[in-house]
């Protein structure tokens, strides 16, 4: 999996926003307008439509 | 069965005690068990320790807090007898401080556990590089009135043992003394 | 590809052998336009002397006991494993065999840097000797990984060590040693060199490379390559990161080459 981004097509909350993509329990990051977070401590956090995301996976070595 | 090893820098001890060892490799010692063992015993003979010859553990004192003070032992023969004439009391013996040095089996720490003050890890698997200074750095206070050194931290921490080598547990012995004298100097019984 | 604006290099207790100065030489000499700058204990960087305590419960609390058992934010520390955290953080001790989880671990780092620079266009990069693993969802299990690459990047001296796997027949030849009781010191030396070990001389020159991971991840979301030769490849053998890293004729391919190429015309 490589960095993605995505515009989102309608409001939803963040945890909708991974359900939808089968992230939840994929380790990733998200950047939205230049802020960088982990999405399961802003489940809650509303996105709207427009909003363009970036996700940005966690990659292990070794 | 008769040798001890030591890794660096657990000879310097063996220097301290007068105890004789061979270099085997770049830090790795060997020392006759029984000459080890008995120096080791008679140097704390001749600190003023008194060894409570065949009695076993039984239990701890605990005061408000489930503060350690001390604990309780009775005559091993005592198990040995039939069940129905083994009504002899235990002895308790309060102090300031307990010192858990049972190794692998760490049983007053165990016993603490069964009564819920704490919960024991269960050593980890043989990781040699690393587990000695592991075991010292962890040596210390784990419960309020209870140190822990030698195997008995590497149960409760659940950290990795190092296999028959004896170093850390001479060092770790050591750190565990000085934590019990900075304690009994900070609560003023030794000057 | 994206534009990097800084490089920061950090401490956490590494081996003593690593020269994260060298390290940050190198970056600066393969990264012409990008400034690299060393800043030493993350925490001491960081965090403030009132949130010491906390911290090191917070990465006591995420040891690893079972290596078949995904950790649990439930998991208690107790008062011993919080004191060992508190000399790592303010760094009084180096003593590493503790297992972390690897995404909480970076977690706990990524809480520490300030907002303000949590960016792909900065690259962190700690160097830790703390041994960390991550869950794999199909093994059901725990594997104990060299890098992570994310916001920051952790590189455990320890897992260059521990994770990428030794020649077959050091296992072998380790079980009937442990078997026997016999020092494990002396199989170490009859396999010398063909591993890295702690405190190898070869450390830094090795994290060079792993250090380049860590910023390509950030340049173009991929740390890794498939060429077996470039410093990107992603090793499970000691004779694979060996190779890759030292032994090899070349330090990147030609497809990573042309990204540095790209990158130093900016």
């Amino acid at each position: 999996m490589s960095t993605e981004k995505i515009e989102v097509k309608e409001d939803k909350t963040i945890k909708e926003l991974v359900g939808e993509m089968s992230l939840s329990s994929a380790p990733i990051l998200l950047e939205l307008d230049g802020e960088i977070f982990y999405p399961d401590e802003n489940y809650d956090r509303k996105i709207q439509a427009g909003n363009r995301l970036t996700v940005i996976p966690i990659i292990a070595g070794g | 069965m008769n040798k001890v090893t030591i890794r660096h820098p657990g000879e310097r001890i063996l220097d301290e005690l007068g105890i004789p060892y061979k270099k085997v490799n770049q830090g790795l010692f060997v020392a006759d068990g029984p000459h080890a063992c008995s120096k080791l015993i008679a140097s704390a003979c001749d600190s003023g320790v008194k060894f409570a010859n065949m009695t076993v553990f039984d239990d701890l004192v605990l005061r408000e807090g489930g503060r350690v003070a001390g604990v309780v032992i009775n005559w091993t023969p005592v198990s040995a007898m039939p069940r129905e004439i083994t009504c002899v009391d235990p002895v308790a013996l309060e102090s300031e401080l307990v010192i858990d040095a049972t190794g692998h089996d760490a049983q007053v720490v165990k016993k603490l556990e069964e009564r819920g003050f704490i919960k024991t890890k269960g050593f980890g698997a043989m990781w040699v590089e690393r587990s000695e200074d592991l075991i010292i750095e962890h040596t210390g206070e784990v419960h309020p009135g209870l140190i822990i050194t030698g195997m008995a931290v590497a149960t409760t921490y659940g950290l990795p043992r190092m296999g028959p080598t004896f170093g850390a547990m001479l060092l770790s012995g050591e750190v565990g003394a000085q934590i019990a004298l900075e304690k009994l100097r900070g609560n003023a019984k030794i000057k | 590809m994206r534009r990097l604006n800084r490089v920061f290099l950090y401490d956490d207790g590494a081996a003593r052998a690593l020269k994260i100065e060298e390290i940050a030489k190198y970056l600066r000499k393969e990264l012409i336009k990008v400034g690299v700058e060393v800043r030493g204990n993350p925490f001491a960087f960081y965090l403030l002397q009132d949130k010491v305590s906390d911290y090191a419960r917070k990465i006591a609390s995420i040891k690893i006991q079972d290596a078949t058992k995904k950790w649990s934010s439930e998991q208690e520390p107790l008062y011993g494993e919080i004191e060992y955290e508190k000399k790592m953080i303010l760094g009084k001790t180096r003593a590493s065999g503790v297992l972390y989880d690897g995404l909480e671990l970076q977690r706990l780092f990524f809480e520490v840097i300030p907002g303000r620079e949590r960016s792909l266009q900065f690259v962190h990069i700690v160097f830790s000797n703390r041994l960390f693993a991550t869950w794999d969802e199909h093994e059901r299990r725990y594997h104990a990984r060299v890098n992570l690459c994310g916001i920051p990047s952790i590189i455990s001296t320890t897992g260059l060590v521990e994770a990428p796997a030794k020649p077959r027949g050091y296992y072998l030849l380790r079980q009937q040693y442990e078997m026997l009781g016999k020092d494990l010191l002396e199989l170490k030396n009859s396999f010398k060199g063909a591993f890295i070990d702690y405190e190898d001389l070869r450390l830094t020159e090795v994290m060079k490379g792993y250090a380049m991971q860590s910023v390509f991840y950030s340049l173009v979301g991929d740390p890794f390559c498939q060429d077996k030769g470039c410093r990107l490849y992603n090793a499970h053998w000691q004779e694979e990161l060996i190779f890759a890293q030292i032994e090899s004729e070349y330090e990147f391919c030609q497809r990573h080459m042309s990204f540095l190429e790209e990158l130093n015309e900016y």
